[in-house]
């Protein structure tokens, strides 16, 4: 019994120890995650697979706490994120992200460039685990600093092509609030 | 008890007609130029004429929904917003993104409406109008009543199940007739929906919407009830939004749209007519259609297929682009340039993919990708073409017309109408059913029948009076026709219409149900008047009316019943301008309408003789107007430029013309011609030669035109400064060391040399002589005495 007691109370610190060492992976990636200067950019982004997009111009607010959903919000599927990975490497970061759109894993892979001060470039793949009827395939994108966001502009904010607005922030957390009703994952 | 019933019901029938006919007769005098939809394009800032209804997305109940009820709606939990936008003024401060923001979505003028904006957590809501169709809600082109309208929806992709997904629906209902004419359901990630993807976004460009059934299926008088809804994913997480915009009969621009088969096998070969126009009250250039190839799931919905291109049917003088046979892609036809007015067809045929889908709901073949644009216009997309792929089953196409041959008769008169069914294959009918199903103001008299390669009515032509109810039997092979007619007389008293309408026997589908029904409406009066029309003018032209009838050369007339109206739409020829109208119609205005009749009237359509000018502008400012204009031979076009800070325009080109300020006005024009503008920074580029200074030297700019530039010429000594007046020199005044340059209105140089000060070589006086002459003297008298006293 006591065995047990022992077993147990060392199983408790292990997995104590694993939790923190997470928690202090993910923190470290947090961190790391690349951020762009506060303010409006313009992002061009094409498409090589997909025949009906091949390029779209897109306008964006950012700043600190938008950011990190901002500079991926041309990416795909980036919904009920559970892992992000941020790695350096000789080109600039690599982002790598799972996420889930309902119950289909998106893996994203994304390749950062450029100082993020005026001017970036990248490229990003999707997968998924079930088909989609729109695969983006191997897409660029590179992004040029415009100045401050607009008078009536809220961190957040994308002008699509079409010229209507979203605000991507929202529409995260609109998305995710609804995770155990609309998304069984 | 039977009898009285039908007693009953022809009685109610007669008194519904009396009164839609009453309802006709009031239309038809108080009708204006007016479209029927009001504030269809939202420029009064609000929904003046529109209901909006606000409704929860629990899930749709059938899908495909093929009308309303099948969407499930409910009353709404949490309001959805509901809005007119703006450009000019933004989004109200209720915008739940982007509060009091300008946006550049208007597809015309100023508003557009936005329904359902950011909809999520299952909210949906839609706008409704009824209106009454009237005489300007019809297009001089192909004679129809046209409702139109463009959306751009802006939808999350969920990810979920087609019928789960966010989307946008519209619907048109002949509340008079009591059909439905027209539904679209458009969901996040629906095949062959021009979707542009953008992260977790999916939106498209503005989309054209055109319905127009024909005659006997909607009519002038009917009213028509148009609902756009939107809605967000059914399962509360996502957003669909839908922009709408200058719903009505006409779009102010460009315009394409298409038919095509609704329903085909896989491997069938489909044809889709593309019709383009160009509305926008200016000649258009490069005007281009490009349509991608229609899509479907395949069999196994686990994928989307491409339709292959087969082949392309172009009007003469155009020119167009396709993948090659049996490959998917996109064809791009090439028409030029368009006259205001201007229009045309096409034809393109696209095979079905031999794994497509035939299983509901994933058997549509989807056809939205397909868009015009022209440089000087904006870029509209068509509307969505659906067809349905069936296997196994036999289709043919047939077809049914009636027409009396004028649009407008007297009460008394009699008239004869033909009804032609054709049968465009690909399989024999034995048995179609041809019924009347409608007839009014018309007493209907003997019929005959006879046929084409083989046609004929089972039984011979029917007996006199409208068709019985199971109408009568006709056996048409392919390729062949029937031709009945049947003369009437004209009761009125306001109007007189008839409907048919052709259907398959038993074990045949026809493939495309749109050109099933056809009727011939003809306003009615006890008196009749003329309308003439007479064209006058070095240019030439067409003039079409409403009602159809009047298509002509020199002159034609047309006849309008009594208190009726009638709308001239002028269309120049190539070379050629409309320039306005005299007579009966005044003005410019075009359409032009011709005011209620009561008495002949005669009108005339103006056409000049035209030449274009073409612009083109380089970067460093903007042009206004920003394309290229056709005026009549001598007349003129004015540029306003605006210059970037500190650029200043130029013009040049074949077109010459007078820049004043910012204007610049082309001189009567004779002949086509080019105008080029540039902008650059005003600047004064000063040098120097040897022997001085020049202070500043180099390129200087200057701030605005008509400033001057101040220099510091500086010589060195012995030298003078000279400054020269001619090759592009800027002139001006050296006083002292200073020059300063007269105004600088374009860029100009100071071009400065130093020159040695000479010294003046005279010729000696005559006293300067005679001092030269006694110096001498003197001198040689001095060394005479000398030499002497040396002796």
């Amino acid at each position: 019994m006591r065995q047990i007691a022992h077993v147990a109370r060392w199983s408790c610190l292990a997995g104590l120890g694993v939790w923190m060492g997470v928690v202090a992976i993910q923190s470290a990636n947090a961190q790391q995650m690349p951020a762009r200067k506060p303010g409006l950019w313009e992002v061009t982004v094409r498409s090589t697979g997909n025949s009906v997009a091949n390029e779209q111009k897109v306008l964006q607010c950012t700043d600190r706490q938008a950011e990190p959903i901002m500079l991926l919000a041309i990416v795909p599927g980036q919904e009920h994120c559970h892992n992000v990975r941020v790695k350096k490497n000789a080109r600039g970061s690599e982002v790598r992200t799972v996420c889930y759109v309902h119950d289909n894993r998106v893996d994203a892979t994304v390749q950062l460039s450029g100082d993020l001060q005026t001017a970036y470039r990248g490229v990003f793949e999707v997968t998924y685990s079930k088909p989609v009827r729109f695969v983006p395939g191997r897409t660029e994108f590179e992004g040029r600093w415009l100045g401050e966001c607009g008078a009536a502009q809220r961190p957040g904010d994308m002008v699509l092509p079409n010229g209507a607005t979203v605000n991507v922030v929202e529409d995260r957390k609109r998305a995710e609030s609804h995770g155990h009703a609309g998304h069984s994952h | 008890m039977i009898d009285n019933w039908m007693a009953v019901r022809t009685l109610a029938c007669r008194c519904l007609c009396e009164v839609f006919a009453l309802f006709v007769a009031a239309l038809c005098l108080l009708s204006t130029a007016q479209a029927g939809v009001v504030n269809g394009d939202f420029e009064s800032g609000d929904f003046t004429g529109w209901t909006v209804t606000n409704y929860r997305n629990n899930g749709i109940a059938t899908f495909p929904p093929t009308q309303k009820s099948h969407l499930n709606l409910q009353p709404p939990v949490t309001a959805p917003v509901t809005q007119v936008v703006s450009a000019a003024s933004g989004t109200p401060a209720s915008a739940p993104d982007a509060p009091g923001q300008a946006i550049t979505i208007p597809f015309q003028g100023s508003y557009s409406a936005r329904i359902n904006a950011r909809g999520n957590n299952n909210r949906a809501s839609g706008i409704q109008q009824s209106a009454p169709m009237v005489l300007a809600d019809v297009d001089p082109v192909d004679g129809k009543v046209h409702l139109r309208m463009a959306v751009a929806p802006v939808i999350q992709d969920g990810g979920h199940s087609p019928e789960q997904q966010a989307y946008f629906y519209v619907e048109v209902r002949n509340v008079t007739k009591g059909t439905r004419l027209f539904y679209t359901f458009n969901f996040a990630a629906q095949p062959g929906v021009p979707w542009q993807t953008l992260g977790g976004y999916q939106y498209t460009g503005w989309q054209a919407i055109d319905v127009a059934p024909g005659s006997g299926l909607l009519d002038v008088g009917d009213t028509v009830e148009v609902e756009v809804i939107a809605a967000g994913c059914s399962q509360g997480g996502h957003s669909g939004e839908v922009y709408v915009d200058s719903i009505g009969p006409f779009f102010a621009g460009l315009l394409v749209s298409a038919t095509g088969p609704t329903t085909a096998q896989p491997s069938d070969n489909v044809a889709y007519t593309y019709t383009y126009s160009n509305n926008s009250g200016v000649m258009v250039f490069n005007s281009k259609v490009s349509a991608q190839s229609p899509q479907v799931r395949n069999a196994a919905n686990t994928a989307t297929v491409d339709a292959v291109f087969q082949s392309v049917t172009a009007p003469a003088g155009a020119t167009c682009t396709t993948p090659a046979v049996g490959s998917a892609g996109a064809v791009t036809c090439d028409f030029g340039s368009l006259v205001d007015h201007q229009s045309g067809t096409f034809e393109i045929v696209w095979g079905v993919p031999a794994g497509a889908s035939t299983s509901s709901p994933t058997n549509s073949l989807n056809h939205g990708t397909y868009s015009m644009s022209a440089t000087g216009a904006s870029t509209v997309l068509g509307p969505l073409v659906q067809t349905r792929v069936v296997s196994g089953a036999t289709l043919t196409d047939l077809t049914v017309s009636v027409s009396d041959g004028v649009s407008a008769s007297a009460v008394g008169s009699a008239s004869t109408y033909t009804v032609v069914v054709s049968n465009n294959g690909p399989a024999p009918v034995i048995g179609a059913a041809l019924t009347q199903p409608t007839v009014s103001g018309l007493t209907v008299g003997n019929w005959t029948c006879s046929g084409t390669a083989g046609g004929s009515c089972q039984g011979g032509a029917p007996s006199a009076g409208t068709l019985p109810g199971g109408g009568v039997l006709l056996d048409i092979p392919v390729g062949g026709s029937v031709t009945l007619t049947f003369g009437a007389t004209v009761t009125g008293p306001t109007s007189a219409s008839t409907v048919f309408s052709i259907a398959t026997p038993a074990g045949v589908t026809d493939n495309n149900t749109a050109n099933n029904t056809a009727g011939d409406t003809n306003s009615v009066a006890a008196t009749l008047h003329n309308l003439s029309l007479t064209k006058s003018g070095a240019g030439s032209g067409t003039v079409v009316s409403v009602p159809a009838g009047m298509n002509c050369g020199a002159t034609c007339t047309l006849p309008v019943a009594d208190g009726g109206q009638a709308i001239l739409t002028a269309t120049a020829a190539s070379g050629s301008i409309f320039t306005g109208w005299s007579g009966a119609c005044t003005g410019t205005t075009n359409p032009c309408t011709v005011p209620a009749m009561t008495a002949d009237a005669a009108a005339v359509a103006n056409f000049a003789l035209s030449a274009t000018v073409t612009m083109t502008s380089g970067a460093g400012g903007t042009v206004t107007p920003a394309s290229s204009r056709t005026v009549p031979v001598g007349g003129t076009v004015t540029y306003t430029l605006t210059p970037n800070a500190g650029n200043t325009p130029s013009a040049s080109g074949s077109c010459n013309g007078v820049l004043t300020g910012n204007t610049y006005t082309v001189n009567p024009v004779t002949a086509d011609c080019n105008v080029a503008f540039s902008f650059a920074p005003l600047s004064v580029t000063a040098t120097a030669g040897a022997n001085g200074t020049v202070t500043p030297l180099g390129v200087t700019n200057v701030a605005a035109p008509g400033n001057t530039v101040v220099y510091t010429v500086t010589p060195d000594p012995g030298f003078v400064a000279r400054i020269a007046t001619s090759g592009g020199a800027c002139g001006g005044t050296l006083v002292g060391n200073t020059y300063t340059t007269n105004p600088v209105n374009a860029s100009c140089t100071v071009s400065v040399t130093f020159v040695a000060i000479a010294v003046p070589a005279s010729i000696p006086t005559l006293s300067e002589w005679g001092l030269l002459i006694l110096s001498a003297l003197m001198a040689a008298f001095f060394i005479y005495f000398h030499r002497r006293q040396a002796r």
